[in-house]
């Protein structure tokens, strides 16, 4: 016969009866008797599979101490060796939901385990680790956990099998934010109307595009006088040196580029080229400073009406940069220009 | 306004001593197409080929890709303000040849990106199956190239004009559409007076009063990349400063809009058979009450924007009723912007909307709206690449460029022409997982 597949239990001090929340501070322990939930688990293992034992954690000590937490649950899964490591189900507990994310996620990308869990839309631990994790989706409490056990055993079983996952509300997990090719069954124009129809007769229907939720960040005070600032120009337009020596994309750019302007008082077209696939550059080509205004802001510098230009532009390319990105980016510019002191930014757009 | 389409099924399509459509064989005269073409003196000549669905054959630097359309009645009334004058169409009758295709190619892509490497540009393979593959996730599937591009399941002419020396790059553009257009019009008006295989009447009846109202908000053009002096969109007006108006549907179906000179993922053929209008005809009636097109463009300057967008509500709201308006906008970023403040005004006016976007690349969160009522999107693009495998025969437009693309090759989705219909007609998308 075969080797049967290992499979552990992750659960929290309440699930695997160490008590309520005074045990929450429990550290990570393992127990080879079957505990809470593993019952219903036992139920559910085919003659292939065995529970091999139970990883019992407080909470509390999951979310205070949260990378030993994790560390001391691993050294316990070597110890038990198992394929496939079930989690939860969490269902809108928040601080074991993040712990059963942060142990999923630590347990398949160290030990390349199969690490399933299960949690209720809303809670914490699923915005925190949806996108690398598999999270079976849950009620809002244990009400539904034989269910919730099946399907995660279910997915293990696919996963183990590399079979492909169907849809999220097919399957039953989260949706991960991967966005795969797929051939619809009806063209887009009548998928349109359709949705158009539902949504006039009042009828359910699904967007095929989720919205982002923008959150703006706050505006920075005003400066009392720019005539002592050391100020920076940057742009999202894509101006780079000819022959764009970093690479920066001409869409959804994932780095930026810092050019020397030290010394000089204008652009030359012929050293810079734009690498953006949103807009007619022909204009930006034939004069940089349409996008990048040197001359202007060293105009503004003589003045004093400016402190100092910064002697470099940070250059990026915006064409559909995902929100994420682009704050990343943002960030990386911002520590740039911080340590190199400059407290003023003018930021041309195209 | 009535407009009826009398369809010729085109089954095979080969070269012959005289152009005629019998039993579903067109056969084309070269001599007589080319020298129909030449009427245009910025041409010096031009290559013809043909190119059959499933054949081993590659076409690079794609222009454009047209129906084969002839006015009958009235005759020669075809593409007016840039084939015949000014005047109007979408009523009488049209012979369409179902099937066929003319497919252009622009020659003069690829000289200007030369000193990056050769670029194929917009393809279109007719190989029987294509591997689409999303090296970020890790898929990778194999699928009929029909089920990718509607264009890989036609039976194409293929046109490639040679543009003679020292004609500027926009008469060049101006001379590859007229091109596209005369090959079209010329099959189909010689394709002979047999009777049709079927016909189509294309008419806005009067519909029940409890149906709703429902109107099509479609931007034509975007001008963040601005059209050109004489570039024909809308009865060869080329739209620059174009205020929101009315149009028939049968209009856009029957010559009045063409694409501009840039790919923005709608071809000539899918506007000649623009999927959302098509769709709201074959419900006309039934489900719904179409009240007609709104056409707009989206502007680069915010007064523009504000007014344009401003306008185009109103009229969808207070001009044609509307209780519902379906939207559908030009590739690219900025495009979603005017699209969606129409859609936001017309919700604030209570007029439900729906959108039809191709949010692709990394995709997540690159709309750029999100107002709250704009709850109902469909995504028409499709992320990842389309994997070509080596094929035998490249139609291009230089020898150099033909050796190069006949080799395995990898071109996003969006590229690869017909992948992406911003007018509705693919049925790739995107899934969420």
């Amino acid at each position: 016969m075969a080797e049967r597949t290992r499979v552990a239990l992750y659960l929290n001090q309440f699930f695997g009866q160490l008590g309520g929340e005074e045990a929450a501070g429990a550290k990570p322990r393992l127990e080879r008797e079957v505990k809470g939930p593993g019952r219903a688990l036992l139920g559910l293992l085919d003659a292939s599979e065995e529970l091999v034992g139970t990883i019992v954690c407080g909470d509390s000590y999951a979310g205070d101490h949260p990378e030993l937490a994790v560390a001391e649950c691993l050294a316990l899964l070597r110890e038990l060796q198992p394929d496939v490591l079930l989690a939860g189900p969490a269902f809108n507990a928040g601080r074991y939901g993040v712990a059963c994310g942060a142990l999923c996620k630590a347990a398949a990308s160290e030990l390349g385990l199969c690490a399933i869990t299960g949690m209720f839309e809303e809670n914490p631990g699923a915005e925190l680790y949806r996108r690398d994790v598999l999270i079976v989706r849950t009620g809002m409490n244990a009400a539904t956990m034989r269910d919730t056990l099946a399907t995660m055993l279910r997915l293990a079983r696919k996963q183990r099998l590399a079979e492909p996952l169907g849809l999220p509300a097919a399957d039953g997990y989260l949706e991960q934010g991967k966005l795969q090719p797929a051939v619809a069954e009806q063209p887009a124009a009548n998928r349109l109307v359709d949705m158009l129809l539902a949504k006039l007769h009042g009828q359910p229907f699904r967007t095929e595009v989720p919205l982002p939720v923008f959150t703006p960040p706050p505006a920075p005070e005003p400066l009392d006088d720019l005539g002592t600032k050391l100020v920076a120009l940057i742009t999202d337009g894509g101006l780079v040196p000819a022959g764009n020596p970093d690479g920066i994309e001409a869409a959804a750019a994932t780095k930026f580029g810092v050019y020397s302007v030290a010394g000089r008082d204008s652009l030359d077209s012929v050293d810079y080229d734009v690498s953006h696939g949103g807009y007619d550059n022909r204009y930006v080509k034939a004069d940089p400073h349409r996008l990048v205004p040197l001359d202007v802001a060293r105009e503004l510098e003589r003045e004093g009406r400016i402190g100092r230009l910064y002697e470099n532009f940070l250059s990026t390319t915006g064409l559909t940069n995902p929100v994420q990105n682009s704050r990343r980016l943002g960030q990386g510019m911002a520590e740039h220009l911080k340590a190199a002191g400059v407290e003023a930014v003018i930021l041309t757009s195209t | 306004m009535r407009l009826t389409l009398e369809q010729h099924q085109v089954r095979e399509i080969a070269w012959g001593s005289r152009t005629k459509l019998d039993l579903g064989v067109l056969t084309v005269d070269r001599d007589e197409l080319v020298a129909e073409l030449l009427r245009d003196e910025r041409l010096t000549s031009a290559d013809l080929d043909l190119a059959s669905p499933g054949e081993a054959c590659r076409m690079v630097q794609l222009f454009d890709v047209v129906e084969p359309r002839a006015r009958l009645e009235p005759a020669g009334a075809d593409f007016p303000g840039i084939l015949s004058p000014v005047q109007a169409c979408g009523n009488g009758r049209t012979r369409v040849l179902r099937g066929a295709a003319v497919a252009v190619l622009d020659p003069t892509a690829p000289s200007a990106q030369l000193g990056r490497g050769l670029q194929a540009g917009h393809v279109l393979d007719m190989a029987p199956e294509v591997l689409l593959t999303q090296p970020r996730t890790g898929f990778s599937r194999r699928l009929p190239s029909t089920d990718v591009s509607l264009y890989a399941g036609l039976r194409h002419v293929v046109v490639v004009p040679r543009i003679a020396a020292g004609v500027s790059p926009d008469g060049a553009s101006q001379a590859l559409r007229v091109a596209s257009l005369r090959a079209a019009v010329y099959l189909a008006a010689h394709a002979g007076g047999g009777p049709p295989d079927d016909q189509q009447v294309l008419e806005l009846g009067p519909a029940p009063p409890d149906l709703p109202r429902v109107a099509y908000v479609y931007q034509l053009h975007s001008h963040q990349i601005p059209t050109l002096p004489g570039e024909p969109l809308l009865y060869g007006d080329n739209c620059r400063r174009l205020l929101p108006t009315l149009l028939h549907p049968n209009e856009v179906l029957d010559g009045a809009v063409v694409r501009s000179y840039y790919q923005l993922n709608m071809e000539t053929y899918g506007i000649q058979n623009n999927a959302i209008i098509l769709d709201l005809y074959r419900r006309h009636g039934r489900e719904l009450n179409f009240v007609g097109v709104v056409v707009n463009v989206a502007n680069q300057m915010a007064e523009e924007r504000e007014r344009c967008t401003t306008m185009s509500a109103n009229l969808v709201r207070w001009i044609l009723k509307a209780d519902g308006a379906v939207f559908s906008k030009t590739i690219g970023g900025a495009p979603h912007v005017d699209m969606a403040l129409v859609a936001e005004r017309c919700e604030e006016l209570g007029v439900k909307t729906a959108m039809l976007v191709s949010i692709a690349g990394e995709g997540q969160d690159s709309a750029l709206f999100n107002s709250p009522a704009l709850d109902a999107i469909v995504s028409a693009a499709t992320v990842g690449t389309v994997a070509l495998e080596p094929t035998e025969r490249v139609i291009a437009g230089s020898p150099a460029l033909a050796e190069v693309a006949q080799g395995a090759m990898t071109v996003g989705a969006g590229r690869f022409v017909g992948s992406v219909d911003h007018l509705g007609a693919g049925r790739l998308t995107s899934a969420r997982y």
